[in-house]
């Protein structure tokens, strides 16, 4: 029951993100009434599947709410802004509602009454149409022709065919014809499928719309027709006899040969034209984009997909040890097998490698809705433009992702644009732009974030950052080196801090996030036009595209992500630590990683030197060797290595043996602050 | 507490370290594998001998000897990885303990198990649960949860003591 639980609570996330969505875009375009369908299925869903569940409070609410939809959908009730507003807040509550099912506090209480009073206000001034409409549907009885042929599969889902049909029936006089043209022969007969199908003719008060609720939880599971005719049928003994003769002969009936029968009761062979088929719900005919999703996708649980990536990258490094063992027998045979299975292999992963990665388009959402809602409390006008949210990104990066994207969102609208007024003044649309651009870049994905605001002063950063103590005076700096004084701890050049922004926390939180999942991130601005953030991310943490070297006796992993460009280094330049060196005529510092990690140092003569950035400079990383590329699965180094963070993990190499992978980050940052130095002097003073 | 005072008996693996034998539950011990080539993880605590590839896995290594500060040997045919599986407070880890030499697999009584010893035993006898007699020796009870678990680690990685005890090392190797 706890697991049911837990798939309510994702579904209904689901549906209220979903909900948002659509919300969001019935609010560019106030006649949509595609969105008004959209939203209003999704309200439907949501209240039968709380009521199941027992949210009552939930269910209570959507009801409502789903009154002021029906509404619009029956164009009793004029969308506005205004509604719009109450119902967003509304799914706040809702999201309230399903994540702390037993806060059940006043507050709660009190918030979901207001917003009921309020949603009543918009549905009370339509009441009176509307229950003379709900009373004049129940005045006459309708006939109707419904079919219901479940799939095969419908028992599995634990449901019984059989209370639907009850249901059926209660809703007024009814006749089910059976059908059991389905049932194969006994052999092929498995006693977990379910053959039969029906035909029911009822005459009921209920309309089109009752009969769908109870099909609602079976909607997938079978193929489901409900027609109304348009006489009005007695069901006497002698149409019910008839009926059931002619079923006899011919199962299933078919909706013709009913119609035949019971017009030649009624004299009156019309039928009503309205059909319908939950396949194509939206009553325009065009199935909705979500019922899409549900048919050529399949819900799998991430701890599964982790399990496989586990697995797979298994695979790949036994495939890599087999390989090597192939080439030293020489087995002509052997070794044709083994190139095949490789290309296997290597399709393999690459398919495991796709079923991880999801569109950036799902961060999205979030920050429609946020930038909606903080652009209106700062009475600021912004248009949101995304490009590119199909790029990919492996899910653990993306969710990861999340959390610092939407500091610099908020950065962006709060800092970045200016009001409506400082826009005239310097000559700008009111409107303000925030664009948010992703590319897939070599092996990185990038993610430009970019508004058309004020800019960023870089006097004043100076001015903050020497008050601050950051710098000094003569301190000579580059753009990038100002820019980069932005994500020190506390730093803000707002003037006044306000809910969004200002304190100044944002910032390196969100530069540590993101250096986080061994991403980076870079500011380009110009005053008074706008700021851009650039954000590039590896793929995926699990396999990385690695450069091979050693140091001393070990082997190591640089990810190719951060290798520039390789040089050949006479050892000689390399004596004194971080010995600047000229290469190709720019000074860079070249730390030797054989002396930093404490090893012997012999008198070698070429050393390899790593050109690497680290915070927009050149940084040379000086190994023995480098032995070549290498595809890496990465493996966590566990936590007894917590201390030692420029590992991002460890690699099985074909050999079999161990091989550390850098995180070039961290590791430079080791380097530069000197605390490999400190370790190694402490050393020589106690040994001397 | 009675219960256990009863007849119970519980496996105890031996091994030695240096020339004493020592006990310890089975219970956290998962395997016992030769020693493959260790990497070394440059500039991580003496006492973390480096990474080994356990079927694809990557098992840290401790250093049992340094982990107990007595002198380092080098290894020879019958050094091993005892694989253990501690379960901390927050979560399991899995490590490879080096060991001298494994001895045997005792059922033990509880009966049988004594207090472990005040004196001055030359390592940490805050590790140990108690002892048992094994014809005329005693033979010392570890707690592997106290000697690996993470608190007594993360002690024991302090970056001060780093370069200390390998400078103490290196004496006691010249020595």
């Amino acid at each position: 029951m706890e697991n049911l639980h837990q798939i309510f609570i994702q579904e209904a996330a689901e549906l209220l993100s979903e909900l948002e969505d659509a919300l969001l875009s019935f609010e560019d375009d106030l006649t949509d009434e595609d969105a008004v369908q959209g939203i209003f299925r999704v309200m439907h869903t949501l209240k039968g599947s709380s009521a199941m569940f027992g949210y009552s409070m939930v269910n209570d609410f959507t009801h409502e709410l789903e009154f002021i939809y029906d509404g619009i959908r029956e164009k009793k009730i004029i969308a506005t802004h205004e509604i719009l507003d109450l119902t967003l807040k509304s799914v706040d509550h809702l999201k309230q509602l399903i994540n702390n099912p037993l806060n059940t506090s006043n507050e709660v209480k009190s918030n979901q009454k207001g917003l009921l009073d309020e949603i009543k206000k918009h549905t009370n001034s339509n009441a009176n149409t509307f229950k003379k409409e709900v009373v004049e549907a129940h005045e006459d009885e309708k006939c109707y022709y419904i079919r219901f042929a479940p799939n095969k599969t419908i028992l599995k889902h634990g449901t019984n065919p059989n209370y639907i049909l009850e249901d059926l029936i209660d809703l007024g006089n009814g006749i089910i014809l059976p059908s059991i043209d389905r049932i194969p022969i006994l052999s092929e007969l498995t006693y977990q499928d379910f053959y039969m199908s029906f035909e029911i003719v009822l005459v009921t008060h209920s309309n089109v719309k009752e009969i769908e609720e109870i099909f609602m939880f079976v909607e997938d599971d079978a193929n489901i027709q409900i027609h109304q005719f348009e006489f009005d049928i007695n069901l006497n003994t002698d149409l019910i006899s008839e009926l059931r003769e002619s079923a006899i002969e011919q199962r299933p009936l078919g909706i013709d040969n009913i119609t035949k029968i019971l017009s030649i009761k009624d004299q009156d062979s019309r039928l009503s034209s309205g059909f319908f088929d939950p396949q194509n719900k939206g009553q325009n005919g065009t199935p909705s984009k979500s019922e899409d999703k549900q048919t050529d996708s399949i819900r799998v649980s991430s701890l599964k997909l982790d399990e496989m990536m586990n697995q797979i990258s298994e695979l790949v490094t036994t495939q890599a040890r087999l390989n090597m063992l192939v080439n030293d027998t020489g087995d002509n045979e052997l070794s044709a097998i083994t190139e095949g299975m490789n290309k296997i292999t290597r399709a393999l992963r690459g398919t495991a490698f796709s079923i991880c990665l999801i569109p950036i388009d799902n961060l999205m959402l979030r920050f429609k809705r946020l930038i909606r809602d903080l652009s209106k409390e700062l009475d600021k006008d912004i248009e949101f433009i995304t490009s590119g949210t199909e790029t990919e990104l492996d899910k653990s990066i993306l969710d990861k992702l999340s959390d610092p994207l939407l500091h610099l969102v908020r950065n962006c609208i709060d800092h970045g644009i200016e009001t409506k007024d400082q826009r005239l003044k310097s000559g700008k649309a009111t409107k303000g732009k925030i664009s948010l651009e992703a590319y897939n870049s070599g092996t990185n994905v990038v993610i430009e974030l970019k508004d058309d605001g004020r800019g960023i002063d870089k006097e004043k950063i100076i001015q903050k950052a020497l008050k601050n103590k950051l710098i000094k005076a003569d301190e000579n700096l580059t753009e990038n080196e100002i820019y980069n004084l932005l994500f020190h701890p506390g730093f803000s050049t707002a003037s006044t801090v306000t809910d969004i922004s200002g304190r100044g926390v944002g910032m390196d939180v969100a530069k540590r996030g993101i250096e986080d999942i061994q991403g980076a991130i870079r500011i380009e601005s110009t005053l008074g036009k706008g700021t851009s953030f650039k954000i590039s991310l590896p793929l995926t943490l699990s396999i990385i595209d690695g450069l091979l070297v050693s140091v001393g006796n070990e082997t190591f992993i640089l990810p190719l992500q951060h290798v520039e460009k390789c040089y050949e280094l006479p050892g000689e330049f390399l004596l004194n630590t971080n010995q600047p060196v000229v290469l190709d005529d720019k000074r860079m510092t070249v730390f030797n990683l054989r002396e930093a990690f404490g090893y012997k140092q012999t008198q070698q003569k070429l050393y390899q030197v790593i050109k690497t950035k680290f915070e927009g400079s050149d940084i040379g990383l000086a190994v023995d060797t480098i032995i070549g590329e290498h595809q890496v699965v990465l493996k966590p180094l566990g936590t007894m290595y917590n201390d030692q963070q420029e590992y991002s993990g460890a690699t099985i190499l074909g050999n079999g043996s161990v091989a550390l992978v850098f995180d070039v980050n961290k590791l430079v940052t080791k380097l530069t602050s000197g605390e490999y130095q400190k370790l190694n002097e402490r050393k020589y003073a106690k040994q001397k | 507490m009675k219960e256990s005072m009863q007849s119970k008996n519980e496996s105890y693996l031996t091994f030695k370290l240096g020339n004493e034998v020592f006990g310890a539950s089975v219970k956290h011990v998962l395997e016992i594998i030769e020693v493959p080539r260790i990497t070394q993880v440059p500039k991580a605590p003496k006492f973390m001998r480096g990474v080994v590839n356990l079927r694809g896995k990557v098992l840290p290594v401790v250093d049992t000897r340094v982990k107990f500060g007595m002198k380092t040997t080098k290894d020879t045919v019958d050094t091993c990885i005892v694989v253990l599986t501690i379960q901390t407070e927050t979560q399991e880890i899995i490590l490879g303990a080096l060991v001298d030499a494994i001895d045997a697999v005792l059922e033990i009584n509880h009966q049988d198990i004594q207090a472990p010893p005040v004196y001055e035993t030359g390592y940490n006898s805050d590790l140990l649960t108690g002892m048992f007699k094994r014809e005329e020796n005693f033979i010392l009870i570890l707690d592997f949860r106290k000697v690996f678990s993470n608190a007594e680690i993360l002690e024991l990685t302090r970056p001060e003591e780093t370069p200390e005890s390998k400078q103490k090392k290196k004496k006691e190797l010249a020595n």
